[in-house]
């Protein structure tokens, strides 16, 4: 049976903390005895009493660590010493976790050192994100990213800094991910099964996850990589590490991938990434045509059934749009439904640095605000969770005496308002109040069994004369025919 | 288990998460089911600092140079080999004299520290009387440098001349030596500034006596490996900074049949062995030598933040970096707090002095805290104080020691390596353990406990490193640090 002994100088280490190192060696597959001890004359008699010849450690000082292992073939000697080279070298002989100070940890660095986290979940101010996020891979974490403010340069570091260390960067500004079902953030309830979702960040992957569920297909895995991980400054590092990992993952039997912003080359390297999968995968990249959420989950889902949609018979004039979102993805979508329609969309840019609800509202052409852009939540939680500046602006609308038609989402889900359709409910009332041939459309994103209770959140749009869709397409294509036509 | 298998741990189903940041994070992952590390983060103190500390967090040259700096650290094998003048040592000529510390003017040294230097100089028949040696301190006829400059350190004030006998280490391997002086034990002593005839006798003996006597020894034995009795002494229950008592009884174990055997009088070698014994803090200087051959291989390690001296004068607590070279960085120097002995106050206290910050430097003293709870009592702590003042340190710690491994840890190896760029992150300083001076000089030691050091010159380190790697922390935040 083969055997080596050896000396290694790793300085004075207790008998106690040696014996569970060689224990652990003891449990390599096929190694049948194993010492590890320092080499004082009664642990040298010892490996002479179990029979190692002691021909290689005759030169070792009492300070020196001898190790002597048998086993059934080399490979098992190569494992046993690679064990017991990595516990001398390293810190802790088990693996047992360590704890943190009565204060907690203080830094992601200690949390995944001492804990072994395998996610780190950073939510911190941005200018400090990316150290966290740094540390964390560097101790063997994939790293969340909710933080938004992270330079494009440090995402690019963190991104190949997991990278070389098959890691993953979610983010940053990732709200949403899901990881074999555990939701992370902003998340819907939807049943598992096997669709793997790539994803920007937020709103876009919980309204494809939500779409999904509409019609009997569960995912696997939300994947949130960031809404510029596809431009070709970053060139898709975390989307191509996620394609790989859902490819090898046996939950997964097909993969979404949808971003709305992509540089060519990064489109051109995922495409040609997600040939090269066995896993088989639908890609909704912004050079694929015409894609929204909507065509995209159809075309996983396979032949879906309808959705959700409820219209009110009311008389509507023409007037211009005001799209007021809390999501980004959602609004990025319905500006680019509009838009493709010949319509004319301002966006947030039009409002200065620091716009105010008066000045939205005051607005004369059409636009669609992310009401979650840093400009409107500067000391003040998401729309999502604060539906105070939405209902400001609406207020503001109602006020007007011009003609309007609204636009929202109202997104369910964990971490979302307890009650966001009836936090807006009484605006929208009053918004369309008299015959003013107003109109309100809203895409509702939820699944039934979010917290919010789907139905009820329908129900109070509805009962307020707001006209609500599952699809936020279909919510933007609806309105579309209700704006003043575009000069030609 | 390789990162890559960590990855695909997580999506199997065993999702073990760390959150930092907002609250709802956390609160999600518990309403599943899941029981979340978290970490309390606090936004740094000195914003041009952490940006500074940012960037270093995101370089790969600046982490491999830690990863190197720490690497050298947790490899040297510091052995005792010998005992030797400071003139030889260190190269020291009469009337220069070494100091704990940082640098430092006469006119701006704590009593105990120009209590000491008067001493020493009595000590060198340089001057008849304390207050004669002070005058040529004041006048400049002698001058002084601190100890960190000559590969040497020493507790408290730290003062060395040329004809005390210092400790010589070594390394196996070759390569620069480290010196400290020896021990002179408890009360009324040099070191806190005490320069009464008693003091002065007792040096000499230790220069005439102890000194050859023990150098003796170490020939016989050849060595003493340092960090193997070190490690023994931290499951012992010592800390090795204010606790020495299982190390000093381990080197007498270790010196014992060889000083039997010495050809010296019995009543000679009884006098010296009498004298270790009654010495709890013997050790401690071997220890200190040891540290200091430890933090020097790490010095000069190009991109690094790695802490390789932290010193107090009595009037400033200073550090330096492996990879801002021999440049001070300084904040004034904290009055410890801790147990004071019978007949004090806390208004005798002066503030905190000595070289021997270097044990917390090499991951001992108050990093190794959770091995010695017998000492919390000095801080009015209790056995939880201990594990905790050691688990804090792992957040500004770059590695692990492999050899300083804590029983109560589960054998995890103590915090090591301290990274000025997480100290300014996080806003937690190195905890120190520290013994406390009396500030009239000749007073002594008027008690132990804990000290905290400025965060300014973790800062000011990080400025002085920005300046000198603008290719790691970037323009940006470069210049942020020259502008504040």
């Amino acid at each position: 049976m083969p055997e080596t002994v050896g000396v290694r100088s790793s300085g004075y280490t207790d008998s106690v903390v040696l014996m569970q190192i060689a224990e652990q060696a003891r449990g390599v597959d096929g190694v049948s005895e194993c010492v590890v001890a320092m080499a004082t004359e009664l642990n040298l008699a010892l490996l002479t009493d179990l029979g190692f010849s002691l021909s290689g450690v005759q030169d070792a000082a009492p300070s020196d660590t001898i190790v002597a292992v048998r086993g059934a073939d080399e490979d098992s000697l190569r494992s046993a010493w690679a064990l017991i080279d990595s516990q001398l070298a390293g810190s802790r002989p088990t693996a047992g976790r360590g704890s943190p100070g009565r204060g907690g940890y203080a830094t992601m660095h200690g949390a995944v050192a001492a804990s072994g986290a395998n996610l780190a979940v950073i939510s911190v101010p941005g200018p400090h994100a990316a150290a966290e996020a740094a540390d964390a891979i560097r101790a063997g974490a994939s790293v969340m990213i909710f933080s938004d403010g992270v330079a494009l340069a440090e995402e690019r570091r963190l991104k190949e800094l997991a990278d070389d260390r098959g890691l993953l960067v979610m983010g940053p500004d990732c709200g949403t991910a899901a990881v074999a079902g555990i939701g992370l953030g902003f998340v819907n309830e939807v049943s598992r099964g096997n669709v793997g979702v790539v994803a920007a960040s937020g709103t876009g992957a919980q309204h494809l996850m939500c779409l999904l569920d509409a019609w009997d297909v569960g995912v696997s895995h939300v994947i949130g990589v960031g809404g510029r991980d596809l431009c070709d400054e970053i060139g898709g590092v975390s989307t191509a590490r996620a394609l790989k990992i859902l490819d090898e993952d046996p939950a997964t039997a097909h993969i979404a991938v949808v971003a709305k912003q992509a540089g060519r080359r990064s489109c051109e390297r995922i495409r040609a990434l997600a040939a090269e999968l066995h896993t088989p995968v639908t890609l909704g990249l912004p050079d694929s045509g015409a894609v929204t959420l909507t065509s995209l989950a159809a075309r996983v889902a396979g032949a879906p059934g309808e959705l959700f949609r409820h219209r009110h018979e009311r008389a509507v004039s023409a007037a211009p749009l005001a799209g007021l979102f809390s999501g980004g993805a959602l609004a990025g979508e319905a500006t680019a439904i509009l838009s493709a329609q010949g319509h004319r969309i301002a966006s947030v840019d039009a409002f200065g640095p620091a716009p105010t609800p008066q000045a939205v509202a005051a607005c004369q052409t059409d636009f669609i605000v992310d009401l979650g852009d840093d400009r409107f939540t500067a000391g003040r939680p998401h729309p999502m969770i604060d539906p105070y500046i939405r209902r400001a602006v609406i207020g503001e609308l109602a006020a007007r005496p011009e003609g309007r038609h609204l636009l929202i989402d109202v997104v369910l889900g964990h971490s979302a308002h307890p009650d966001p359709a009836g936090a807006l409910a009484p605006s929208i009332q009053t918004f369309l109040r008299g015959d003013r041939g107003r109109s309100a459309v809203a895409a509702v994103i939820g699944t039934s069994r979010d917290p919010q209770g789907r139905d009820r959140q329908r129900r109070s749009l509805i009962d307020a004369g707001c006209d609500v869709f599952e699809s936020n397409a279909e919510a933007a294509t609806e309105i579309a025919g209700r704006l003043a036509a575009e000069p030609a | 288990m390789t990162a890559a298998a960590s990855l695909a741990e997580m999506l199997g189903g065993d999702l073990r998460p760390a959150c930092a940041g907002l609250d709802l994070f956390e609160h999600e992952l518990r309403r599943q089911g899941l029981q979340p590390e978290s970490v309390r983060w606090h936004p740094p103190a000195d914003g041009a600092a952490a940006a500074v500390a940012a960037a270093v967090a995101l370089s790969e040259p600046a982490h491999q140079a830690n990863r190197a700096a720490v690497s050298r650290i947790v490899s040297c094998r510091p052995h005792l080999v010998r005992i030797e003048p400071a003139q030889s040592a260190v190269g020291l000529e009469r009337g220069t004299f070494l100091h704990a510390g940082p640098p430092i003017e006469w006119q701006d040294a704590s009593g105990p520290l120009r209590g000491a230097l008067a001493g020493a100089a009595v000590f060198e028949g340089l001057a008849d009387s304390p207050q004669a040696a002070a005058a040529s301190f004041e006048t400049g006829d002698f001058s002084i440098e601190p100890c960190h400059g000559r590969g040497a350190v020493g507790p408290m004030a730290g003062v060395v001349s040329a004809a005390m006998p210092m400790l010589v280490l070594a390394d196996g391997t070759g390569g620069q030596q480290a010196y400290c002086t020896l021990n002179e034990g408890l009360g009324k002593v040099l070191r806190f500034g005490a320069y009464s005839d008693e003091v002065i006798e007792r040096l000499r003996w230790m220069r005439d006596v102890l000194a050859p006597v023990i150098d003796a020894v170490l020939k016989r034995l050849e060595s003493i490996d340092v960090w193997a009795l070190v490690s023994e002494a931290l499951l012992m229950g010592d800390e090795c900074h204010n606790r020495n008592r299982a190390a000093t009884s381990l080197f007498l174990r270790a010196v014992g049949a060889a000083l039997m055997e010495l050809d010296c009088p019995a009543a000679q070698a009884a006098e010296c062995f009498r004298f270790i014994a009654r010495n709890d803090h013997f050790f401690l200087n071997v220890t200190m030598g040891a540290a200091k051959l430890t933090a020097d291989r790490a010095r000069g390690v190009t991109g690094s933040t790695v802490v390789v001296a932290m010193a107090r004068n009595g009037t400033e607590f200073g550090i330096q970096l492996a990879g801002t070279g021999d440049d001070w960085f300084t904040g004034p120097s904290g009055v410890p707090k801790g147990l004071l002995f019978a007949g004090f106050t806390p208004q005798d206290a002066n503030p905190d002095i000595g070289d021997s910050t270097i044990t917390e430097t090499v991951g001992l003293g108050a990093f190794a805290m959770a091995a010695a709870p017998a000492i919390v009592g000095f801080v009015g702590g209790t056995a939880d104080t201990a594990l905790n003042s050691t688990l804090a340190m792992y957040d500004i710690t770059v590695g692990e020691h492999p050899s300083f491994r804590v029983a109560a840890l589960d054998n995890r190896g103590t915090p090591v390596g301290i990274d000025a760029a997480r100290v300014c992150r996080s806003g937690i300083w190195p905890v120190v353990n520290t013994g406390i001076a009396g500030k009239e000089p000749g007073t002594g030691q008027i008690g132990a406990g804990l000290v905290e050091p400025p965060l300014s010159c973790f800062e000011a380190a990080l400025r002085s490193y920005a300046a000198k790697n603008p290719d790691i922390v970037g323009a940006a935040a470069t210049w942020q640090a020259r502008s504040s």
